[in-house]
């Protein structure tokens, strides 16, 4: 017989009730449904089920993130050897990179599945999936360099307050990963803040300098001085199309890959799991304010004004926002006409504060975190807007 | 996974079964030893003489709680009545459940027979409520709400059923036969017949009913959906169709008065589909109160542990603890699912992914209700969210990646509701 | 203008009175439960800041600040250690208006606001920014702005704080954060998020 079957069965009498470990059965729970489906089951209509399940859902969209993990790795190890001035070949690039991204990544599935654990053992409800994602979503915004409990403190943040208080997956209303990087960003400004990155240094492959920092196209473009255009200036910095909108650039881990997040945006909308209303008004937002801010623009203004609104969508984390953390259901409204009003002010107000406020070279993050707090009044503006129109029932 | 387009509308397309023109006759179930009879109880009263251990019933005889009247059915066999236990339903309605050991030969009660030469609403009301396809004719007679239009139903309302239909296409004559019954005993004369349009392409024949044709996807034969269909509105909070003069009635029902009517007998035998575990369909016909137990015995299914038995179809259908269940008046199908084809719930919260607002066929925001149905706050769900544009087809519940029982939640509001709205206009 | 309109946004957003000062919180927690009455509360006290903001501005230029009194031949007076007492005077009087105004034209959103429409007069958000006009020296038409601004900032976020305490009814809050606990949570969570604001200079 199956071995892992037999293990399974062979626990199972510690976490059943009266057993030694009866109140981490929720973990036992979970560990044995990666393996196997659970054998409870329920005397209810339907008696056949669509085969999406919230299992297979938050599944999609890490396979969907997984891509930008792997690039994040080999851009982590590429961008310290070329701080270095060495070269050397792929794999060893991979190897490096992975021993500086993928501890964050372990720390941040421990920490934030260890929560789920302690809240799902408590309240005595199976561990929801929701966790996952945003155990790999967090890490990749964070620079390469950030502190291991750094990393371990964002992300209990996150869960806890971000999620658990409010029961879990589902019931939250602001976006779990986003929240541990918000906290992270007001709490150690220092390593955080958008304008510049830390890229770890490496001597024969070995960690010599923790960090050197070097600007981000987002701190290049707002710091374009009054003669120049912000295109040239990003141009002149290493910042092309080209290395913008593939990725090779020192940035957030994985979060630098505009190609990969929109073969990613993409697939999980034709699967039907991103919502195409929200990431088409996010668009739509930045082009329009862009395009607003071109037409403002005089002699006397920032050369930022002028920058090509397109532009937008390529530097920063924009596009890694729109595809993975606009999307999020639970935090996005509920109502399709709200669903397109919140992309297009998350958008919108991503270009407002990249542009106006000099605190924030990013703005995504909290834009984002900003709509999610909207979007219920949101929803009850398009529900009150649809009874109006609603035909009484005579 | 279903396949959605891209961008698209990703709704699961189902179609209800359309027979073709060559009936396959259903196989008869032998009559069991023992059968087992629901009557509705009358509470606060007695139980009758007749409907006592040992009492003797003959085939067609009436048997009811009051022995004045009240609900009643028909008994289907002839035989001797073994036992008499309380049985509630579903919403906590009370039955007597009469268990009678049967005899091999058919000794019929004739006091039908005298009442077919004129039709009444009475003898609908006192024969026919418990006849294969059932309907509740005491409706018809209420003075505060009268009825103008009778619908009569042919599609069947769950996916993979054809019970309703094969009645419908069989037995056309009988049903027309009943149609005109049904005119001249409630002397209404808008009756609309309801079926799937695809299965009546090529009829060309009379009928004395004014026939609509309704699409064949799901869920377009449900009495909900007709109702929107035919009277482009839906029911009102705590309405129920008497209160807006419409009655429905399933072709079966009205196949089986114009069947008893020119024959003199009350058909016992209802027709129903059987779904075995690999998903092949049987049509059989089995006396109202067989155990299903003997059905699936005589079709060789085999029952395991965790196997399930749904009485309805796979969207709308209620499981059953025991295959001692009797086969009921309105037991369209029985689904028998393997215990590794049962798909399991969970208790996730919604995650709001949409996939319900994809499918509902009314256009209700269901990931917004389902959050206050499950908050307990029906009222708002009534009156904000569209609770009563639903047409309990359950295809939000088939698409829930969280796999939420909304349908249930949907039940379970709406009959809050409605006894909400009762208790008050009690205390008025 | 330009100014006033720096104004206007710094007081409504960047430095939001409720959740960057964290003014007004006692009636914010208590009464946003519902959007109706979050909204009706929030208008009556953007109303009562527009008119009391400024009228507090006339009394303490006219009336109260060093040397305010020479029209009345007093100029070596200095009331400024009155101003509070007349400060919320002002307000208190302002509130009966709009207590009278609202009981006579909706009865629902007045027994909703029920005694937190009295409570107004206390608000603090209504007497932080009278004071706040004071410390930053704003002449007539900045207060005017400024009252304005931080009233609709006051009612955004009190609007958005109902809202999503209605999402929240579907959530499962530990015992021990049940009401106020979880309310404050959500608060801080929102002032993170206004935090998007901050830093913006016009």
């Amino acid at each position: 017989m199956n071995p892992i079957q037999n293990f399974f069965d062979k626990q199972r009498k510690h976490f059943e009730p009266g057993g030694r470990l009866a109140p981490w059965e929720p973990f036992y729970e979970a560990m044995e449904r990666v393996f196997f489906a659970s054998p409870e089951t329920s005397p209810q209509a339907p008696h056949c089920r669509d085969s999406l399940s919230v299992q297979r859902y938050m599944m999609l969209v890490i396979i969907m993130v997984l891509p930008c993990l792997l690039f994040g790795i080999y851009n982590a190890g590429y961008q310290s050897f070329k701080a270095a001035g060495q070269s050397a070949d792929v794999w060893t690039m991979l190897w490096f990179g992975a021993k500086i991204v993928m501890p964050l990544v372990i720390i941040s599935y421990i920490f934030g599945f260890g929560w789920e654990i302690i809240f799902s053992a408590v309240r005595k409800h199976p561990i929801s999936e929701g966790v996952f994602v945003s155990a790999m979503l967090f890490p990749l915004t964070l620079p390469p360099t950030t502190p291991w409990w750094q990393a371990a403190i964002g992300i209990s943040f996150g869960v806890v307050i971000g999620k658990e208080v409010f029961g879990g997956t589902g019931r939250n209303f602001l976006n779990p990963a986003l929240t541990g990087r918000a906290f992270l960003y007001f709490a150690y400004p220092v390593q955080m803040s958008g304008d510049a990155v830390w890229i770890v240094v490496c001597q024969n492959g070995n960690r010599i300098v923790d960090a050197i920092s070097s600007a981000t196209p987002l701190a290049v473009a707002s710091t374009v001085k009054a003669s120049g255009t912000a295109e040239t200036a990003l141009t002149q910095a290493g910042y092309s199309i080209q290395t913008l909108f593939i990725g090779l650039y020192p940035d957030s881990i994985g979060a630098s890959s505009v190609v990969l997040c929109i073969i990613g945006a993409v697939v999980l909308m034709i699967w039907g799991v991103a919502s195409y209303r929200i990431i088409l008004g996010d668009i739509f937002g930045v082009l329009s304010v862009g395009y607003l801010l071109n037409l403002l623009a005089n002699d006397g203004s920032m050369p930022y004004f002028s920058m090509n609104p397109w532009y937008h969508l390529l530097i920063g984390g924009t596009a890694f926002g729109f595809a993975f953390m606009t999307t999020d259901p639970v935090s996005a409204p509920d109502t399709h006409a709200a669903r397109w009003v919140y992309g297009y002010l998350i958008g919108a107000l991503t270009v407002i504060i990249r542009v106006f406020n000099p605190a924030f070279p990013e703005g995504i993050m909290l834009a984002i975190l900003f709509m999610n707090i909207f979007a219920p009044l949101l929803d009850q503006i398009a529900v009150k807007v649809k009874l109006k129109k609603r035909i009484a029932n005579v | 996974m279903q396949l959605k387009s891209f961008f698209g509308s990703p709704k699961p397309e189902f179609r209800y079964e359309l027979l073709s023109t060559a009936f396959p006759e259903p196989m008869a179930v032998a009559l069991p030893e023992t059968v087992t009879l629901l009557i509705p109880e009358q509470p606060g009263t007695a139980p009758c003489q007749a409907i006592k251990a040992g009492a003797k019933v003959k085939t067609g005889q009436k048997l009811s709680w009051d022995a004045n009247g009240g609900p009643s059915i028909v008994s289907s066999v002839t035989g001797t009545i073994q036992s008499h236990t309380p049985y509630t339903g579903d919403y906590g309605k009370k039955f007597a459940a009469i268990g009678i050991a049967t005899e091999k030969a058919d000794q019929w009660d004739e006091s039908f027979q005298s009442l077919t030469g004129e039709p009444t609403v009475q003898t609908l009301i006192d024969h026919f409520s418990g006849a294969p396809g059932g309907a509740d004719f005491s409706k018809l007679t209420d003075p505060g709400k009268p009825i103008k239009t009778i619908v009569v139903y042919g599609g069947d309302t769950d996916l993979l059923v054809e019970t309703n239909l094969f009645v419908l296409k069989s037995r056309i004559s009988a049903v027309m036969n009943g149609v005109k019954i049904l005119k001249s005993a409630t002397g209404i004369d808008e009756i609309f017949a309801v079926a799937p349009s695809e299965a009546f392409q090529n009829y060309d024949g009379h009928f004395e009913a004014n026939v609509k044709g309704v699409p064949v996807d799901y869920p377009a034969c449900q009495p909900l959906m007709i109702y929107y269909q035919l009277f482009g509105k839906m029911l009102e909070q705590g309405q129920s169709f008497e209160d807006t003069g419409v009655f429905f009635i399933r072709a079966e029902a009205v196949g089986a008065i114009g069947q008893a009517f020119s024959q003199g007998r009350v058909p016992v035998e209802k027709i129903l589909t059987i779904l075995d575990k690999s998903q092949r369909k049987h049509l059989v016909s089995a006396r109202i109160g067989t155990p299903i137990g003997g059905i699936l015995k005589m079709l060789n299914i085999s029952l395991n542990d965790r196997d399930r038995i749904i009485f309805g179809g796979p969207m709308t259908g209620r499981a059953v603890y025991s295959e001692q269940q009797p086969v009921q008046f309105d037991t369209d199908a029985i689904l028998v699912q393997d215990a590794n084809d049962i798909i399991l719930n969970s208790d996730y919260p919604c995650i709001n992914c949409g996939e319900c607002i994809r499918t509902c066929p009314t256009r209700v925001p269901v990931n917004m209700l389902i959050r206050f149905l499950e908050a307990g706050e029906y009222q708002d769900g009534a009156d904000l969210y569209d609770l009563y544009s639903c047409v309990e087809c359950g295809l939000c519940s088939y698409v829930c990646t969280a796999r939420i029982p909304i349908l249930q939640y949907i039940k379970l509001a709406k009959f809050e509701l409605a006894r909400m709205t009762l208790a008050e206009e009690k205390n008025d | 203008m330009e100014n006033l309109l720096s104004i206007f946004v710094n007081s409504a957003l960047i430095g939001n009175i409720l959740l960057a000062y964290f003014l007004g919180m006692c009636s914010y927690l208590s009464v946003s439960k519902n959007l109706q009455t979050s909204l009706g509360l929030g208008l009556a006290v953007t109303f009562v800041m527009t008119i009391t903001t400024p009228v507090n501005w006339l009394v303490y230029h006219y009336l109260l600040a060093p040397g305010a009194l020479a029209w009345a031949r007093l100029p070596d007076t200095d009331l400024s250690f009155l101003k509070l007492v007349l400060f919320i005077a002002t307000i208190a009087g302002m509130v009966q208006v709009v207590e009278m105004v609202i009981d006579r034209y909706s009865q629902a959103l007045y027994n909703g606001l029920g005694v937190f429409l009295p409570l107004i007069t206390v608000n603090c958000a209504i007497l932080g920014a009278s004071l706040f006009m004071v410390e930053r020296r704003y002449d007539f038409w900045e207060t005017a702005v400024y009252g304005f601004g931080s009233g609709l900032g006051w009612l955004l976020a009190i609007v958005a704080m109902s809202t999503v305490m209605q999402k929240l009814r579907y959530a499962d809050v530990p015992a021990g954060l049940h009401g106020f606990g979880i309310r404050m949570i959500v608060t801080g969570l929102m002032a993170m998020a206004f935090m998007l604001f901050s830093g913006i200079t016009l």
